[in-house]
């Protein structure tokens, strides 16, 4: 049941990720258009096309936990006997849940303060910054959801440390 | 400051992710400096919060609609059909490709991805040494950050606050000069390996290649011109570099609909792990400047009275060593709000610096332990990282050949800087 959330929830962040990545894209090539054809800049098209990019980053971020896609210095764990390895990477896991509890509680109080100021852009088209900002809260608790997946499947043997060592069972 | 560097220094030895080290180093300071909470999340959304940045990701995206769709195919054919019956051969095509493909990528590591995934096999099929192959190809990808657009130096600019478009008129020279170097290299060692080139094309399947691959050839066209000439930003002219390649993997590759959110969701998670990088080394640049301690390394470097080219000469060796054990836009991102205040105070242009920073970068890419042009091209070709180490050391020595020359020349890589 978890799993099956996993994979769905995993599935809509890699696919949002994508489509907001285009959507800024298409924003930023919409406004150049404006500007050669009609000579005019729609102001706020920059902030949402910034903001779609801001909202695909952080989405995507559990993500590369999971997959272990995130950019590490891994000498020493190449130079660790495998269940050594094994430990240090429960410890960097548990770490990454402790940095998403940070963001998901400084994001939202990042939100409470956007709200009660009543905080906007400053373009044509006036955003409220909770809305850009509420993916601070989401994406830390989408860290914590994704360091707790590799936790579980690193213990049930569902993933190797590094592509080059050998799974190791908490067993042994 | 101390609990918040041995973080940082702990976070990277363990294996921590880059991105998530920083951003625990920072972390560590708001909480310890006894901040609002809220400052960590508000630092990380700041950080993101550009309009500059935007590029990145598009830079990204455009690279990889190229290479799946088979535009980098296409041109390695181009250049193959017009260049591969020379004496040097194959090796000497990778880098005249791996010149064009970094004209249009901004990134090393999808450089020589791109250009790997097709040269190695091709090379290995006629019978050139895998080492040197391997070598030729994790080095000369490196020429993906150093020509024009390039990843590290939207982020040096930024950093610095020093206008883009002037910043790649500057490395565009050094990076076709260092291209030639690297061809050299490759054409020497390439002859000398006794394997015959490729028969002579004639000129009706040259010009065929050269019309199927037209396209991608345009791309740098409209990249660099777009924003030499003023009319676009680095921001627009990326935007309509990813347009403009999904038209052709579209329209002139016949490559399907349904394949382009697996484009969008390969770059996305790409271009994701950079940006975190960038906004995770804000936050811990935030407890740096907090500290004052670009203020402090700037009174203790000028209270040493070094002569510039005593502090160049230095600064290179310290990013030498840096670049085995950081990746590129970290280094920026933490040195260069304390460097730059320094070299300006030492009268060292930071459009010169940016040169000599990004061709040492060069050397980042392919040294142990962390050369991550090693690691792909080790994983596209099967080769042990450290014969892909070995077959780069011939190049190597032609990079640092040149960047001697351009760090005592300066007017050799600021000359291309008044013309655009």
């Amino acid at each position: 049941m978890l799993g099956r959330f996993s994979s769905v929830l995993s599935a809509i962040e890699e696919q949002l990720g994508g489509i907001l990545l285009f959507i800024s894209v298409l924003l930023i090539v919409f406004q150049i258009l404006l500007r050669a054809v009609l000579n005019y800049g729609l102001s706020g098209i920059y902030e949402i096309a910034t903001f779609c990019v801001i909202w695909s980053v952080v989405l995507t971020a559990g993500l590369g936990i999971r997959r272990n896609l995130h950019v590490r210095v891994d000498v020493l764990m190449h130079m660790l006997p495998a269940k050594a390895a094994f430990c240090l990477e429960i410890v960097i896991c548990v770490t990454l849940c402790l940095i998403g509890a940070a963001l998901a509680y400084s994001g939202w109080l990042l939100v409470a303060e956007s709200l009660h100021f009543g905080d906007a852009t400053l373009g044509a088209i006036r955003i409220p910054m909770w809305i850009p900002q509420s993916i601070m809260p989401i994406g830390g608790f989408l860290i914590v959801f994704h360091a707790v997946g590799r936790l579980a499947d690193l213990w049930s043997g569902d993933a190797p440390v590094l592509e080059t060592h050998e799974v190791v069972p908490p067993s042994i | 400051m101390f609990a918040t560097v041995g973080i940082l220094g702990t976070a990277l030895v363990i294996g921590a992710p880059v991105a998530f080290a920083l951003a625990a180093a920072g972390l560590t300071y708001i909480l310890v400096s006894g901040q609002y909470p809220s400052t960590f999340a508000a630092q990380l959304f700041g950080a993101l919060n550009s309009t500059t940045l935007l590029s990145i990701p598009f830079f990204i995206l455009a690279a990889e609609i190229l290479n799946r769709s088979g535009g980098t195919g296409r041109l390695i054919k181009m250049v193959d059909a017009w260049l591969g019956h020379n004496k040097g051969g194959l090796p000497v095509v990778a880098v005249v490709a791996t010149t064009f493909f970094s004209a249009i990528s901004g990134s090393s590591v999808a450089t020589a991805a791109a250009i790997g995934s097709v040269m190695i096999p091709e090379m290995a099929a006629r019978g050139y040494d895998k080492r040197f192959s391997v070598g030729l190809v994790a080095t000369a990808g490196g020429l993906g950050i150093l020509i024009p657009p390039s990843i590290p130096v939207i982020v040096y600019g930024m950093v610095t606050e020093t206008s883009i478009g002037t910043l790649f008129s500057a490395t565009l020279l050094p990076g076709l000069v260092l291209a030639c170097a690297l061809g050299l290299v490759a054409y020497i060692i390439g002859g000398r390996s006794g394997i015959e080139p490729s028969p002579r094309q004639p000129l009706q399947v040259r010009l065929r290649h050269t019309w199927s691959a037209g396209g991608v050839l345009l791309l740098p066209v409209l990249i660099l011109g777009g924003i030499f000439s003023g009319l676009f930003t680095a921001t627009e002219a990326s935007g309509i570099a990813c347009v403009y390649s999904l038209g052709l993997a579209v329209f002139q590759y016949g490559v399907p609909i349904k394949k382009v959110p697996q484009m969008l969701t390969s770059s996305a998670a790409t271009a994701g792990m950079i940006l975190l990088i960038l906004a995770a080394a804000t936050v811990f640049g935030y407890a740096i400047t907090a500290e004052r301690i670009p203020y402090r390394m700037f009174h203790f470097i000028v209270g040493l009275n070094l002569e510039r080219w005593e502090l160049l000469g230095l600064l290179m060796i310290f990013f030498i060593f840096c670049g085995m054990f950081l990746e590129v836009i970290s280094i920026i991102l933490i040195s260069m709000p304390i460097l730059a205040p320094i070299l300006v105070q030492m009268d060292v242009s930071l459009v010169h610096f940016v040169v000599l920073l990004i061709i040492n970068m060069e050397l980042a890419v392919i040294s142990p332990p962390i050369g991550l042009n090693l690691f792909v091209v080790s994983a596209t070709s099967k080769v042990p990282v450290n014969d892909v180490f070995r077959g780069t050391l011939p190049f190597a020595l032609a990079i640092v050949v040149i960047l001697l020359i351009l760090m005592y020349v300066p007017a050799a890589s600021l000359l291309t800087t008044g013309w655009m």
